[in-house]
């Protein structure tokens, strides 16, 4: 049989650049003797092969079979061309003037083999913190612009020494076309900074030892580090950062160190040592001679992650194992990234500085995760490690521009099949965030290169993303109800098609009645959604002050429970009420004058939190609901009465009748911990048979669960199962938050509907 | 007078409405332009530029701690006449009454206008009274238009401010605002509010002193504070810092607005002025406005800059900057 000899284009999309794969393409077409060349163009990776037509198909197939780990093939084609005659495989120099629809890959956590190179005396990188290759290292927080070159990222003022640049030029080397590729000759140093901004020669480990506070210059901005085990540093460290209750992430040495201080499964032993190198939320062991009082007050998780970079093996030795790395900000500001701002801003907090002189372009904080008794991740903050990984989702044709919530920002920008959503910019009230959002706007569509003309917004009028969409000139803008945002997020992680039940669950949001809502079940798609049934509104007297104090929450559910009976029940029960502040309140209940209402879930979980005398102040962002989950007692399986009716044609889930019960419970002196997972259950049971209903009502078997409530593993871990058992198929969230750290997701896939096939 | 309630027949152009011009309204504003009751004020002007204004006052209730109705009709005219930087001369009102107010809340609102005028030298020349029927409108609605004289070299434009320049309050904030929610609701504080309506002619000497010092006026009446500057922050094509440990709140008003979740800074002022001064002067003009009783809390709060333009930022205690924005609506909650 005769040999067929043809020529072809491959070109192959996805996060494809600055991964090890123009060698791996190299290395495998030498393997089949195939002539040609690759390049890496601004539109995705192409490639030209000559050679027998079976080893090309051979070759095709391993190409998007086995890629390199950080590769992410998106989608590829194959072309058959004119013979050109090729004498060789080569790796061609980038293209930058094709469309830009090429991917920036995430930061990686150093892999392996850097890591036994870095500890390695012999090496001759042994112990320099900016090791890399093309399997590991900085990409998105240095990179500036397409196409991903060292010119292009924050790396571009260091050129490579002889040796480095052998390295880079070698396809058969790791760090063949590492675009950070950098030795102790070459490249970064660090340096260890006093107050002053002096140079120091010491070793930041002893600094640790001897109970010193150090701003770390890491990935994605600095990091505050203190030993975690040094219970006096940790106290000054919490008491300078005037973050009263947050609890403190950790960094542990290894993952054996881990295991010391925490229950891990394996799953989440996977997610400690994955490449992203997240933060994952663990229970910590009883006893586990760490202070919690100081680390995570009020908790029984710990926030831990791996060294990710080659600098965090240096904080480390025999015996500094366990560091507090809390994200260097001050209240609410955007994290530090800038060597001079560390300074002149954490200078009354930080003692030293570990500082070193790479630039960091896009900040970025660590992603925060836990995952559920399902296996899944579910993820508080989705950012380092992900972002700027594209999700895949089944868009119409039009890049769209989602600007997400208020608190905990992030944006999303379709293009192709895809939803980029951002890192989290915070509470975009503060200005700098706001700055940073808008600045990340710009960035993202640079290196997109789309120019959406269609923005998704929130309905609150008063969110700073809604005023910058309407000041935007010559867009169309499309309005998203808050929940229902809420529930196209987790539709479209599993592009889920027609219409489905969703559960949104969160603390606020405006609701299209003039209303807050916060506990909702609607009946939605895409293209919009009717609401089935809501938790009982209460009147809301004082807004976002009630989120602040939770025990002004339980005084306006005791007043809806008990009425008048309230002036007692209230000094029995919330003693830290100020009687004044009592008295304003309920004179605001009983006129019922100009008072908002709520159906906000995370409000009755303030309520709860503060009649059993768990929190009545909240000091971060749901600290209620969180140390309510902390205390649950999972031996508990009794709940509360509730009812449910029909009102308007909204069925209402009512909780009022579990506060009789609740407190005369507290009077016999049931333990907090019962109670509170009496409470969770009785949320449970009451959603569930409310869904039963509405499945009853409306045929519809699917439910999809969302918002920051659902963070809570009770609710989210018992619900699952509950309606499982129902016979339900029930959706979670599994790549964005279900916070409002994920909603501009689903604001994006409504807009892309609705504008489906228009232009 | 025979009745002591408002009858539709008091609104008739008859008898009826000629006694109640002369007994309560010409006897109150009695002056020698009003006098001969023509059709029109005729009035002799000083030279200068024409400056005029106009405001309608419905407000619940009618009498407030610290003011009422009558009182702030003249207060709102007169205190746009002076941010204007103009010298208030002459006011015209209307009456729009509801069948069935008492004539005595009448007579005391029209008492309180006229002594409010007389503080400020100011004359009422014209006016006009109509009656309606009961529910047509809420106890009496006012409407005042005034004229003043701006001074020649005078022109208070948001154009006129600069960066550098410094942001100045003429006092506490927040607190009519606070007074008439706490009135309509029924509220009552350990420590009552009062409403700081009042007419702010100790200003003309200031405009006379600080005249080219002064870039621009604003009377932060609906909106507060906040909705005036962010106006301000447009208009100039600027942005404006204040320093929120800066700006003048009483403890009683901050206390309630924390109890009703309310913040000052949106709240109606009805006695105060945001007066943006150039940089050098600044420290003269607020120790000046602390020799009067007026403006006794004025207090330097912020100051103007290039950046951000058209944006209002509050620095806060810890350090950070949030933007004070323009609510639509009402205060909707935000925090999830
Ligand atoms: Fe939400
Ligand atoms: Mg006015
Ligand atoms: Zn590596
Ligand atoms: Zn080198």
């Amino acid at each position: 049989m005769q040999t067929k000899y043809g020529s072809y284009q491959i070109r192959i999309n996805g996060i494809v650049q600055g991964v090890g794969f123009r060698p791996f393409v190299y290395r495998l077409a030498s393997e089949y003797d195939l002539k040609g060349w690759v390049l890496n163009s601004s539109a995705g990776v192409l490639i030209r092969v000559e050679g027998p037509d079976e080893q090309i198909n051979t070759f095709a197939r391993r190409l998007v079979e086995e890629p390199p780990p950080l590769a992410l093939i998106r989608s590829w084609d194959i072309n058959a061309q004119d013979w050109s005659g090729f004498t060789d495989f080569k790796i061609k120099a980038s293209d930058d003037h094709e469309q830009k629809v090429a991917m920036i890959s995430p930061d990686i956590a150093v892999c392996a083999e850097c890591r036994s190179e870095v500890l390695n005396r012999e090496d001759r990188r042994y112990h320099y913190p900016f090791i890399n290759c093309t399997n590991c290292g900085p990409r998105f927080t240095i990179i500036k612009d397409l196409p991903y070159d060292r010119s292009m990222t924050t790396m571009a003022s260091f050129p490579m020494c002889p040796e480095c640049q052998r390295e880079y030029e070698n396809p058969n080397h790791r760090r063949f076309h590492a675009q950070p590729n950098a030795c102790p000759v070459c490249g970064p140093h660090i340096s260890l900074l006093n107050r002053q901004g002096q140079e120091i020669n010491q070793d930041v480990r002893e600094l640790f030892k001897a109970g010193y506070i150090v701003a770390v210059k890491g990935l994605g901005g600095f990091h505050l580090a203190v030993n975690a085990r040094d219970a006096k540093a940790v106290a000054r460290l919490r008491k300078s950062k005037q973050r009263d209750a947050k609890p403190f992430a950790v960094m542990v040495k290894d993952v054996e160190t881990a295991h010391k201080y925490c229950l891990i499964s394996p799953p989440e032993e996977r997610w400690l040592l994955a490449p992203q190198a997240p933060i994952v939320v663990l229970k910590c062991r009883e006893g586990n001679q760490l202070n919690s009082d100081i680390i995570h007050p009020g908790l029984n998780t710990l926030g831990v992650m791996l060294p990710y970079t080659p600098l965090h093996y240096l904080l480390f030795d025999q015996d500094l194992e366990i560091l507090i790395m809390t994200s260097a900000n001050i209240s609410d500001e955007p994290l530090i990234i800038d060597n001079q701002e560390a300074i002149g801003k954490l200078g009354q907090i930080a003692d030293y500085f570990l500082v070193h002189n790479r630039d960091i372009y896009n900040p970025c904080d660590d992603s925060v995760l836990r995952v559920t008794s399902l296996d899944t991740p579910l993820f508080f903050r989705r950012a380092r490690g992900f972002v700027p990984r594209g999700i895949k989702i089944d868009d119409g044709t039009k890049p769209i521009l989602a600007v997400g919530g208020e608190m905990k920002n992030t944006f999303c920008l379709t293009r192709n099949g895809e939803a980029f959503l951002s890192q989290h910019w915070g509470d975009l009230n503060h200005f700098n965030n706001y700055m940073n959002f808008q600045r990340g706007i710009e960035r993202f569509k640079r290196m997109l290169y789309v120019e959406p003309e269609i923005i998704a917004h929130d309905l609150h009028p008063n969110y700073q993303t809604s005023r910058w969409a309407k000041m935007q000139p010559g867009v169309k803008l499309i309005e998203v109800q808050h929940h229902f945002a809420h529930l196209a997020s987790v539709m479209a992680e599993h592009n889920l098609q027609g219409e489905v039940l969703g559960l949104i669950c969160d603390g606020t949001g405006w609701g299209t009645d003039g209303a807050v809502w916060g506990g909702e079940i609607l009946r939605a798609d895409y293209t919009g959604f009717t609401r089935l049934a809501q938790h009982k509104y209460v009147p809301f007297p004082g807004g976002d002050q009630n989120a602040k104090k939770p025990y002004r929450m339980a005084l306006i559910y005791l007043y809806a429970a008990f009425g008048e009976e309230v002036f007692d029940l209230a000094e029995q029960f919330l003693p830290q009420l100020a009687t004044e502040e009592k008295n304003i309140m309920l004179t605001c209940l009983m006129n019922n004058a100009h008072v908002l209402r709520t159906s906000s879930c995370g409000r009755l979980f303030d309520a709860a939190g503060a009649i059993l005398g768990i929190c009545s102040i909240n000091q971060y962002e749901g600290q209620a609901a969180a140390e309510l989950e902390a205390w649950a007692d999972p031996f508990e399986k009794g709940h509360y009465g509730f009812d449910l009716y029909a009102e308007q044609g909204i069925w209402q889930m009512d909780v009022l009748p579990m506060w009789p019960e609740m407190l005369a419970e507290i009077k016999r002196n049931y333990l907090p911990g019962r109670i509170a997972q009496k409470f969770h259950l009785t949320l449970v049971k009451m959603w569930t048979k409310t869904l039963c209903k509405l499945r009853d009502e409306t045929g519809l078997n699917r439910v999809v669960l969302s918002g920051g409530v659902f963070c809570n593993q009770i609710l989210s871990n018992g619900l699952y199962k509950s309606l499982t058992e129902e016979g339900f198929k029930v959706y979670l969230h599994q790549q964005v938050p279900p916070g409002d750290g994920g909603i501009s997701l689903g604001q994006a896939i409504i807009a892309s509907e609705v504008y489906r096939g228009c232009v | 007078m025979k009745h002591d309630r408002i009858l539709l027949a008091h609104g008739s152009g008859g008898l009826m409405s000629q006694r109640l011009i002369d007994e309560i309204f010409k006897k109150a504003f009695n002056n020698d332009i009003m006098e001969p009751m023509l059709d029109g004020a005729i009035l002799d002007l000083p030279a200068g530029k024409l400056a005029m204004s106009t405001d309608s006052f419905v407000i619940t209730p009618l009498f407030f701690p610290g003011g009422d109705i009558g009182k702030l009709s003249i207060c709102g005219t007169v205190n746009d006449l002076l941010a204007c930087g103009a010298q208030p001369l002459y006011l015209s009102t209307a009456f729009i009454i509801e069948e069935g107010l008492p004539i005595s809340d009448l007579r005391s609102i029209v008492a309180s206008m006229a002594e409010t005028a007389r503080q400020v030298g100011v004359k009422l020349v014209t006016g006009d009274t109509k009656v309606v029927e009961k529910g047509s409108a809420d106890g009496v609605f006012i409407n005042t238009t005034g004229i003043g004289i701006i001074p020649a070299g005078i022109d208070y434009l948001p154009q006129r401010i600069n960066s550098g320049d410094k942001v100045i309050v003429t006092g506490n904030i927040g607190d009519h605002g606070l007074a008439i929610l706490a009135q309509r609701e029924g509220l009552s504080f350990s420590t009552p509010v009062l409403s700081d309506c009042a007419p702010l002619y100790q200003l003309k000497d200031m405009i006379d002193k600080y005249q080219d010092a002064i870039r621009c006026m604003r009377d932060p009446t609906r909106g507060g504070l906040a909705t005036v500057l962010n106006e301000i922050a447009v208009q100039a094509g600027v942005g404006i810092r204040v320093k929120e440990a800066d700006i003048p709140v009483s403890v009683a008003v901050q206390g309630a607005c924390d109890m009703l979740g309310m913040d000052p800074l949106y709240m109606a002022n009805e006695g105060k002025m945001v007066i943006f001064v150039a940089a050098e002067a600044a420290e003269d003009f607020l120790n000046d406005l602390h020799k009067m009783s007026q403006t006794e809390n004025a207090a330097l709060i912020g100051r103007v800059s290039p950046e951000p333009a058209g944006m209002v930022l509050v620095e806060t205690e810890l350090g950070a900057e949030r933007i004070l924005g323009v609510l639509e609506g009402e205060h909707i909650p935000r925090i999830c």
